[in-house]
């Protein structure tokens, strides 16, 4: 009765002090209420990391150990057996860890997906594992959460432990409203599905971010190592997505689909010029000699970024015959920058190129002293002297990136 | 008279106070949004992504070098252990009286060569460069200038010498986590539209343990006054640059580590050669130049711990360095006043250049004049006191509730202290910081303000250095 009584008269205390008076008690009140809170909450959040350490430190060992010699030693053939050395070694450690479902599941899946990246070679054991486990009933709970993080790690998850039965799971991601999701699913269902998994080339629209590109790269190139891969050519032909095209030109560069040539030639017309000159670099690193001439007659009148290309196209074509149009590009270039790639190229076209790159350099050297560097800008002197500069920054094998 | 102005003064006192209240408890909610997105879309396996890439863009780290003879060659070696699949390291002696450059010449064995140098940044007179005779330093490039004064000449003289078409922009003394590059470029990979810069978190050396170049333990420093700037910088970064990185309206990207797109840093001029704010004059500099070319883009904030830095262990060293910063930011406001409040520079000039304006530049002039008023009050035996000390905990308890809520925030980005009363002792930082740190934070930045409006010359940013474990 006390109490409730010094808090009535706590309350016409505080509601006979001025306004802001009112307003900071309830504030000082809050901040203190949430700094408690936050302590306890940090609190918690240590133990639990804790746990998950110890869960890291003692058991995870235990458990990849258990999973190498269930996958390659063909240790243990049933179901219930693998669940029972598994929950055995779990329940050696931490009460909390044997309670709680999620660390253990999340701990194997963590251990499987080690291991499957660690030794390429496919075996059905896993699977073994994944149904003693239940781990894949496991990864489903994880699409009923709410995060947009949640589901993405269980695709991935997924797609990580190979689990082809659950394509169709990831496919009704891939057209998700979130950006994240719908890239993982896409990504994740190129290689999970046996049934046209490629089928995403035809529906991408917008922009592919590099981050995309760059793990699509990564995914085709291990795709390339355990099954082939389609002819790139076919969407570079008919693709209306430019971001998609110039992505699928640099695949095929780098898996050297010589193929898909006659498909990239077409492309060179295009109007938009960072896919011209992405063209032109393709061609060019995939030995096009046929388009040589045309990518000469074509270069005055392009885009510097197109030159730069068609110049370092040349020098993949490597053909011998365009040493006169490199020197004479040189001698015509305005900007510093082309005239360091054409000198590049010359330095390494061939015998004849680097012949050459020597002769242009000793023309100025007998030109001008250059024991001084000139100050006049723009003059005749300064250009000579950066002409200069440029050959013995080239030749110079010390500097790595030109 | 008097009484009229005592009483809307101290109206006003609390209006500002609670308005930077409600700020602060905006950027808190919209950073911890910001954070659990971030921490829901990355994860350390996207590190392995990028490391297995053909495709990654190429990235010049460059680091300006004053007087650092001490430090120079474990945190150049520091740099050179960066895990990223293409990046050059750019070391800029900016012209340093002491043997830095002959520290590097003889450690690296580096000679001069011809180097193709194009200032496409006015600096002052670029000497020479050198590169390395040894194939395992071969992607080290030492840039020998004349002394510019401050750390942005140097840096553009980096630029200058770069290849790569990003650019990550150190202070040499910081030691980096290996994984930088890794975790910086992601943003400009993975955001819908043009990223031109992208910061990360700084935090405090001292008391770290440091071998080779690498943190291999991180400790809360020992003396209280970095162990103050460690939670001033969790906050500052893991609070308010997050926050406004959520709404892209990131005022300054961090001189100490920042990664930016070389085109655009070119084109809007590089770093200004006299500026001592370079960070927020180059941001500023960037934005500005993207939207008077109506052209899109986002200033990114990651909340990864990549950076570590000595931080000033004495009030004396503090006082210099504090000094500086405020005169940087009263000569950010002097360059750049055409974008407070003005619409074409839309959030920059509408929300955050005010925001900074008034609750950063202006706020220590407002305490300041608030204690003298104090003073005069207590003089005069004018305070009702038991109200007054109810203000001031309105103050620090809303002050000590923030920094529990950072070092929170803190954790759920990553568990850097193994113990928990490393954690406590930050905690319990957060009570006397409001009493200990934070005067003399306002004292040196009106001091800063004051040597900037004499005119008095700044030089480039030396910190006397006591080294780590």
């Amino acid at each position: 009765m006390d109490f409730i009584n010094w808090l009535y008269s706590l309350k016409l205390t505080i509601g006979s002090f001025p306004f802001i008076i009112q307003v900071s008690i309830v504030f000082i009140c809050l901040s203190l209420f949430m700094s408690v809170f936050l302590v306890i909450y940090l609190t918690i959040i240590r133990n639990t990391n804790k746990i998950k350490e110890k869960l890291q430190d003692n058991i995870a060992p235990k458990v990849s150990q258990l999973f190498m010699e269930i996958i390659h030693n063909n240790y243990l053939e049933k179901e219930q057996e693998v669940k029972e050395k598994f929950e055995e070694i779990i329940d050696s450690d931490h009460k909390k860890v044997r309670k709680n479902k999620k660390y253990k599941h999340d701990l194997a899946i963590e251990s499987l997906i080690k291991i499957r990246q660690n030794y390429k070679e496919e075996s059905d054991r896993y699977s073994l594992i994944i149904r003693a486990l239940n781990i894949e009933k496991y990864i489903g709970t994880k699409f009923s959460k709410l995060t947009y993080g949640a589901k993405k790690k269980a695709i991935l998850e997924l797609a990580e432990l190979g689990l082809s039965s659950s394509d169709s799971r990831v496919l009704s991601y891939t057209y998700s409203s979130n950006n994240e999701i719908q890239t993982e699913a896409r990504l994740s269902y190129l290689s999970l599905s046996r049934n046209d998994p490629y089928r995403f080339f035809d529906e991408i629209k917008g922009e592919m971010s590099s981050w995309s590109q760059i793990k699509l790269m990564n995914l085709l190139i291990e795709q390339s190592n355990t099954e082939g891969l389609p002819n790139f050519g076919k969407w570079i032909g008919y693709s209306k997505n430019d971001s998609l095209v110039i992505f699928l030109l640099k695949a095929a560069t780098y898996f050297d689909q010589k193929k898909a040539i006659g498909t990239i030639r077409e492309k060179i017309r295009s109007d938009n010029h960072i896919l011209r000159s992405e063209v032109i670099t393709a061609l060019g690193k995939l030995k096009d000699f046929e388009i040589e001439d045309h990518l000469k007659n074509t270069y005055q009148n392009e885009s510097d970024l197109c030159q730069v290309s068609i110049i370092k196209a040349i020098g993949y074509l490597g053909s011998g015959k365009s040493l006169e149009f490199l020197k004479q590009s040189f001698y015509e270039a305005t900007s510093l920058d082309i005239k360091k790639v054409i000198a590049t190229v010359i330095f390494d076209y061939d015998t004849d190129g680097k012949m050459l790159f020597f002769e242009m350099k000793s023309k100025i050297e007998n030109k001008v002293d250059f024991s001084q560097k000139p100050l006049e800008i723009n003059s005749y002197k300064e250009n000579l002297y950066f002409n200069l500069q440029l050959f013995k920054h080239i030749e110079n094998d010390l500097i790595l990136y030109k | 008279m008097l009484e009229s102005i005592t009483y809307y003064y101290e109206y006003f006192i609390f209006y500002y106070a609670s308005s930077m209240i409600f700020s602060y408890l905006f950027l808190g909610t919209i950073s911890i949004i910001n954070l659990i997105k971030y921490k829901s879309y990355n994860s350390d396996k996207d590190d392995d992504v990028l490391m297995k890439s053909p495709l990654v863009p190429g990235i010049s780290v460059i680091a300006p070098a004053y007087n650092e003879e001490k430090t120079i060659i474990e945190n150049v070696k520091s740099l050179l252990t960066l895990e990223y699949p293409l990046f050059e390291v750019i070391i800029v002696n900016d012209g340093s009286k002491d043997k830095t450059l002959d520290k590097l010449i003889d450690e690296f064995e580096l000679i001069e060569v011809d180097f193709l140098y194009l200032e496409k940044i006015k600096t002052k007179p670029f000497k020479r460069i050198f590169k390395s005779t040894n194939p395992q330093y071969s992607i080290l490039t030492v840039v020998d200038k004349e002394n510019g004064g401050t750390k942005a000449d140097a840096s553009n003289a980096g630029i200058n010498a770069s290849v790569f078409p990003y650019f990550l922009c150190t202070d040499v003394d910081c030691v980096l986590s290996r994984q930088t590059l890794l975790k910086m470029i992601k943003p400009f990979l993975n955001t819908e539209g043009k990223v031109i810069a992208v910061g990360s978190t700084l935090r405090m050396l001292n008391g770290c343990e440091v071998k080779n170049g690498v943190i291999t333990r991180v400790k809360p420093p020992k003396r209280l006054i970095p162990c103050f700037q460690e939670l001033e910088y969790i906050r500052g970064y893991l609070l308010s640059k997050m926050g406004w990185s959520f709404i892209n309206s990131v005022p300054n990207v961090s001189g100490g580590l920042g990664l930016f797109d070389k085109e655009v840093v070119i084109k809007s001029g590089g770093y200004s050669g006299d500026s001592h704010a370079e960070d927020m004059d180059m941001t500023t500099k960037m934005a500005c130049y993207m939207m008077d070319n109506n052209l899109k883009y986002r200033v990114v904030y990651i909340p990864v711990s990549c950076c570590w830095t000595e931080g000033p262990t004495t009030v004396k060293v503090l006082g210099r360095q504090r000094t500086r910063w405020g005169a940087g930011l009263a000569q950010i406001f002097k360059v750049h006043r055409k974008v407070l409040f003005n619409r074409k520079y839309k959030k920059l000039g509408l929300i955050t250049f005010p925001y900074i304006f008034i609750f950063e530049f202006l706020a220590p002039i407002i305490e300041f004049v608030g204690v003298l008023f104090f003073i005069y009050l207590a003089i005069m035996n004018k305070i009702n006191w038991s109200m007054a000390y109810i203000i001031m905990l309105y103050s620090y308890t809303f002050a000590i509730f923030i920094t529990t809520l950072v070092i929170i925030q803190d954790h759920i980005v990553f568990h850097h202290y193994k113990r928990t009363r490393e954690v406590f002792r930050l905690v319990l930082m957060g009570f006397l910081e409001p009493l200990l740190y934070h005067p003399l934070i306002v004292f040196f930045a009106i001091k800063g303000y004051f040597n900037f409006y004499k005119g008095k010359e700044l030089k480039w940013g030396t910190m006397t250095r006591t080294g780590v474990n």
